[in-house]
């Protein structure tokens, strides 16, 4: 009896906590909004976090992105060549990388590249104090360190995802004609064919524009309110990749269920 | 004031007076170093007031906080210098983003600064590369960049050596009588801060004492008796200070 009144007891626990840091979080994005209209810009700290971001990611999304394209592919060709419809690889291959893979997966590696790092950082100046430090100097840490990372986080994710589908649809096409030979013009042709602008083109930078805004959030957020120790700094780091990875799942779910992007 | 349910500070209620030196003296755990950062606004009390020239700060917002901290300059116990930027930048970063000084005049308020503590030659170093004695200097440099009415000096003695220890006591003096200066001070070097302090407050876990180091020496209280006593045996009292560096 004892073990199940624990058990209600921790799962309110659970609960609680989880609504007050919810509530805290948009609290922390309220300041990051404000923070974006409040004067002077930051560009320079701006163009820091894009180097630092988008720069510095492009090796590991262009790699990723012609390894899952080529894989496609090849795991494409091998079902449709059971129904005869080999022709129609290009169309797979480009919706699959157009609508799902590229911001997913863009997302979840920037996630674990860039977010971790950013989480790391914010967080060892938490435990450094020098957050403080800019408080004492009458600067918001909010305005001239989170803000800049947010904003580099939203404005790289959508580049970083097309860098991911351009290069994933190369190792497609590598894969599908050069290697299985499919028919080049067939190929692009179905690709071209089944892929829209508005529905599919405008819906993959949507969701990556949203999950540049999830992650951009819960990096800063986590290492913002991080406990001033080496451990709160391990942990803001590891919390930051699974929650940011799990909500981009989530999220992704809802976006495509409910508004079919 | 409390954290995680431990109380560290209940009922005190002191004023520290304009352009004065008050040292602040308490065993390890007394709630010193939470004192400075009550002044300072980056905590607020669970209950009661602290007024900065009349105003009370714990019902300002953060706006009006950083209004209020443009004449506060704090030197932190671990530096809290941005350790991505050099020394020269972290104290010309605040002079940057709230005067309208010229590059030329901010290098030379910046080395004068650093000249001051006796860093004129670490100006382009990173302050990961700073021995712990150079790094508590540079901080000071920096809390004192914009010349603020108050300053606060969370330990500034600690893990210096002798010479630094004269050199660093005998600028704050000398700061605070030339800019009027209020300053509060945290300190473990009990013989140092009570030969430059106007006024002493003495934390202990029954209450709290205030008065001048004459009388604290001349106190029959046995806490404050034993808390001086343990500390007076610091070999630096038996230096005098030097004259110190001029601004």
């Amino acid at each position: 009896m004892k073990l199940f009144a624990d058990l209600i007891q921790n799962l309110g626990w659970a609960v609680l906590r989880a609504v007050y840091d919810l509530g805290r979080l948009a609290m922390f994005s309220l300041s990051v909004v404000k923070a974006i209209l409040t004067p002077p810009l930051r560009l320079r700290r701006f163009s820091e976090e894009i180097f630092n971001q988008g720069v510095l990611s492009i090796i590991i999304i262009c790699v990723s992105g012609l390894a899952v394209g080529m894989v496609l592919s090849l795991q494409g060709y091998n079902t449709l060549v059971r129904f005869g419809a080999e022709q129609s690889l290009g169309a797979v291959v480009g919706l699959s990388l157009v609508r799902e893979l590229g911001p997913v997966l863009t997302a979840l590696l920037t996630t674990g590249r860039a977010c971790s790092a950013m989480a790391a950082e914010i967080a060892t100046m938490v435990k450094d104090e020098q957050l403080d430090g800019l408080r004492m100097m009458s600067i918001d840490p909010v305005h001239l360190i989170v803000m800049p990372k947010a904003v580099g986080m939203v404005s790289v994710m959508p580049l970083l995802s097309s860098l991911f589908i351009c290069c994933g649809l190369f190792g497609g096409w590598v894969i599908g004609v050069l290697l299985m030979g499919v028919d080049s013009g067939t190929y692009m042709t179905a690709m071209e064919s089944s892929i829209t602008f508005t529905d599919d083109i405008c819906g993959s930078l949507i969701k990556a524009v949203v999950f540049g805004v999830l992650v951009g959030l819960i990096a800063t957020y986590r290492g913002f309110t991080s406990r001033p120790t080496s451990e709160g700094v391990s942990s803001a780091t590891t919390s930051t990749v699974v929650i940011a990875s799990v909500s981009i799942l989530i999220s992704d779910y809802f976006l495509t269920a409910l508004w079919g992007v | 004031m409390a954290f995680d349910g431990r109380k560290v500070m209940d009922h005190l209620t002191c004023a520290f007076e304009r352009g004065r030196i008050t040292v602040i003296l308490g065993g390890s755990g007394s709630g010193k170093s939470t004192l400075l950062r009550l002044v300072a606004g980056l905590i607020v009390p669970q209950s009661g007031s602290i007024a900065i020239e009349g105003q009370d700060i714990t019902r300002l917002d953060d706006a009006d906080k950083y209004e209020i901290r443009r004449n506060i300059g704090m030197m932190f116990q671990q530096g809290a210098l941005l350790d991505s930027i050099s020394v020269f930048d972290n104290l010309a970063f605040p002079l940057r983003e709230h005067t309208e000084m010229s590059e030329a005049e901010i290098n030379e308020e910046v080395c004068d600064r650093l000249d001051a503590v006796g860093l004129a030659n670490a100006d382009r170093l990173l302050p990961g590369q700073l021995s712990g004695g150079m790094l508590k200097r540079a901080a000071l440099a920096r809390a004192i960049i914009q010349r603020p009415k108050i300053l606060l000096c969370d330990e500034p003695f600690s893990g210096l050596d002798p010479i630094s220890v004269k050199r660093i006591e005998a600028f704050l003096v000398h700061i605070n009588e030339r800019f009027d200066m209020t300053t509060l001070l945290v300190s473990h070097h009990v013989a140092t801060t009570l030969r430059m302090a106007d006024r002493v407050l003495v934390l202990t876990p029954a209450r709290a004492y205030m008065g001048s180091p004459e009388e604290m020496r001349n106190s029959d209280d046995p806490l404050i008796h034993n808390l001086l006593s343990d500390e007076l045996s610091d070999d630096i009292d038996e230096l005098e200070p030097e004259a110190g560096p001029q601004l």
